[in-house]
């Protein structure tokens, strides 16, 4: 029902408002001067609970506060690394964001260096600033990215692989010896295997499974397997 | 009156490389459209409070030439109407049309083609728009869509009109041929029809093909 | 009083709505008025044909000259009409850039009326161009004077000294009145010894054109407000721009309009009347005094 709606941008969306609900409208709509919910961009309209969102494909990502990235270095200061994670702006991490992290003892990033990072104000005024811990002080997994493959990917693949309903990777690294994977918003993925083989794998495995839908998860997994119980 | 048999193609996404790309086919006019956004912005070109848009249009041959400057200019003062700049200040967003093939029709044809492509990098507008190309033959009083050169040449008046999906009104209009008042009404309110029974449901179709396959 | 002088340059734009919510301009203009307009001819002794056109504070200048040429194989009995505008840096201090960013920084300028420099005139050379085209005023086989052989080119030059807003209007003016003004010597074309021939006595011959076309630019701020002929200040706040090109009371041969937000029909009629009214009335009281 609601579910199957596509917006285009100008389309008038009707939602009833339950009384004394308050109604919460996310990414791709907006309030226009006479009070109705117009949508911005053109994506499948999605609801849970009172809270009303546009889910839509796009390449570009554009910061927003506490979420995690995956950045790349591009110069160093004395006090701040400017990092690429791929928006309008770079964004700048400062030395002591790290976990043990003093004047006197600065971490060691070089310029090119992958960075797990957690975007800590992403206002569309400001440039963006990450830290590289969390909110007790802990690294907690961010930080830099040693060795591996980055590649990219659209963001709402990203999205779909992190949410806690999809099983794609718990289910395809049952059957593959073990690899390390982070996901960035940002559309970055990193990948971390034993071999050329099985990064080159997985690599194809996460574009195709773009066009697939979670229903054919299963079978797609069997048939990737297959594949690959052919290469060893 | 209605006489059409034009045939309208696209493809969202064609290209890998743009955040939004789409390929848009008017008979035998095919243009390539390519939009980055929002992305880094020259210092010189910066606005504090909204986004900056440009446009650049490539012919297939040779340079531009002032016809192609016109056009930029018509395409970045429609796009600074519709795109929602003020989300994103100090950012650029860069619009850029390829001629493919170029038979007549060709404003038309590219401003379809950019308005694809934004839907297709997802960049926030307050509303969709379409392009309609027609000409008025003289003595018959019927109106042809999407003339090719020698159909134009022949006309009374040819046109491209710019409507904008919410309320259907003009957003932008560019004449040729000398004409009066009704005969203007008449190709306008022809063309508005046309549009909302051809090229809207396009983009409409288009789109729900893109996000329904999954 | 005070007040007056800090809102006008704190809020402009709220300041000039208050004249329009009472149906008036800053400059004592109603809505659909353009300003004072005064045409001077043959201002230029070594161009064929000249105009200067004072539109309001704008001033355009325009330079007619005529030569002689064989034309191209693919059109033998036609001449060559090449327009160009200048908008030099010395009209306007918005103009002091000539580099290609498209704004200068300004926070009011409305992104319907920024343009770069050379934006600004290739715009308006294709514009003139297109209307000399479109409204046939003057056929380009009327200048051939020998087929194949001989052909005048007019090279029509238009300056703006001044920019206070509306300088397609002007130049439209200034070009029309200086092509009435035109004068040609009749020349011939000998056969035999292959090259043109003045007639003596001198014959000055003007040209005789099919119609007087007229633009009217017209731009809307609000919703259902519309005026006619913008000047600099006005350019600033305008939301879209529609641009109309009469040739006399009842046909139109250009209509432009710019994106910004969109018209309604009747408001698009309005404009069209306003237009046609006004190629009328610059007609008799401009056209016709040369």
């Amino acid at each position: 029902m609601l579910e199957s709606i596509v917006a285009l941008p100008g389309d008038e969306i009707e939602i009833r408002r339950k009384e004394g609900k308050e109604l919460v409208i996310g990414p791709g709509l907006r309030k226009d001067n006479q009070n109705t919910i117009v949508s911005m961009k053109c994506g499948l309209l999605k609801k849970k609970e009172n809270f009303f969102w546009l889910e839509s494909h796009q390449k570009r990502y554009v910061p927003s506060r506490n979420e995690y990235v995956i950045g790349i270095a591009v110069t160093k200061s004395a006090e701040t690394i400017k990092i690429d994670i791929g928006s309008s702006e770079y964004a700048s991490l400062s030395f002591l964001a790290f976990e043990n992290a003093t004047k006197r003892n600065k971490p060691n990033v070089e310029i090119g260096d992958l960075l797990y990072c957690r975007v800590l104000t992403g206002n569309k005024d400001m440039e963006p600033e990450l830290v590289c811990i969390d909110a007790a002080g802990k690294a907690s997994g961010l930080g830099v990215l040693k060795d591996g493959f980055m590649f990219k990917i659209n963001l709402e693949l990203a999205r779909r692989l992190l949410s806690g309903s999809n099983q794609f990777l718990r289910e395809l690294s049952k059957n593959i010896p073990p690899f390390e994977i982070t996901i960035g918003m940002n559309g970055r993925i990193w990948i971390k295997t034993s071999s050329c083989k099985q990064t080159i794998f997985l690599f194809q495995a996460i574009n195709q499974y773009s066009n697939v839908s979670e229903s054919d998860t299963e079978n797609f997994i069997k048939n990737l397997l297959k594949d690959y119980s052919d290469w060893e | 009156m209605l006489f059409d048999s034009s045939n309208l193609e696209a493809e969202l996404g064609c290209l890998t490389k743009p955040d939004g790309s789409a390929k848009f086919t008017i008979n035998d006019t095919v243009q390539l459209c390519g939009v980055y956004g929002p992305g880094e912005v020259k210092l010189m070109k910066e606005i504090a409070e909204r986004a900056s848009v440009s446009v650049v249009y490539k012919p297939r041959v040779g340079l531009n030439t002032n016809r192609e400057k016109v056009f930029e200019y018509t395409l970045r003062s429609i796009l600074d109407g519709i795109i929602i700049t003020s989300l994103h200040p100090r950012t650029a967003i860069n619009v850029i049309i390829q001629e493919v093939q170029n038979d007549s029709n060709y404003l038309a044809c590219s401003l379809n083609c950019a308005c694809l492509a934004l839907l297709d990098a997802n960049i926030p507008l307050k509303y969709t728009f379409a392009s309609v190309s027609c000409a008025l033959i003289e003595n018959e009083n019927r109106i042809i869509y999407f003339p090719n050169a020698k159909q134009e040449k022949e006309s009374l008046m040819s046109g491209t009109f710019v409507f904008d999906s919410v309320d259907k009104d003009l957003i932008s209009v560019n004449t040729s041929g000398v004409f009066d008042q009704d005969q203007f009404n008449f190709i306008l309110n022809n063309a508005r029809q046309y549009a909302i029974d051809k090229i809207f449901p396009l983009f409409n179709k288009l789109i729900n093909q893109q996000y329904n396959k999954n | 009083m005070q007040d007056i002088d800090i809102n006008k340059a704190t809020q402009p734009y709220e300041y000039y709505l208050k004249f329009i919510k009472e149906n008036c301009r800053p400059d004592n203009r109603r809505l659909s008025d353009i300003r004072p307009c005064n045409v001077t001819v043959n201002c230029i002794n070594t161009a064929n044909g000249s105009s200067l056109v004072k539109l309001g504070s704008t001033n355009v200048i325009c330079g007619i000259n005529a030569r002689l040429c064989r034309p191209k194989e693919d059109r033998p009995n036609k001449g060559y009409i090449i327009c160009n505008v200048e908008v030099p840096a010395l009209c306007s201090s918005k103009n002091f850039k000539s580099s290609s960013s498209a704004q200068s920084g300004g926070f009011t300028q409305s992104s319907v009326s920024s343009a770069s420099i050379e934006q600004t005139q290739a715009m308006l050379t294709q514009l003139m161009q297109d209307i000399i085209a479109e409204s046939k005023c003057l056929n380009e086989e009327d200048l051939c004077i020998k087929e194949g052989k001989l052909a005048w080119i007019l090279y029509i030059d238009l300056i703006c000294l001044n920019n206070d807003g509306n300088v397609q209007d002007a130049c439209c003016l200034a070009m029309i009145s200086a092509l009435k003004n035109l004068k040609l010597y009749e020349v011939d074309f000998d056969e035999e010894e292959n090259k043109p021939i003045v007639k003596y006595p001198l014959i000055l011959k003007s040209l005789v054109l099919n119609n007087e076309p007229v633009c009217t630019s017209l731009f809307a701020l609000e919703e259902n407000i519309l005026l006619t002929d913008p000047n600099k200040q006005e350019e600033d706040f305008m939301k879209t721009f529609v641009l109309i090109c009469s040739i006399d009371t009842k046909k139109i041969c250009l209509i432009r309009k710019l994106g910004g937000f969109s018209l309604k029909t009747e408001q698009l009629n309005l404009c069209i009347n306003r237009a046609l009214e006004n190629g009328k009335y610059l007609r008799e009281n401009v056209y016709n005094k040369f």
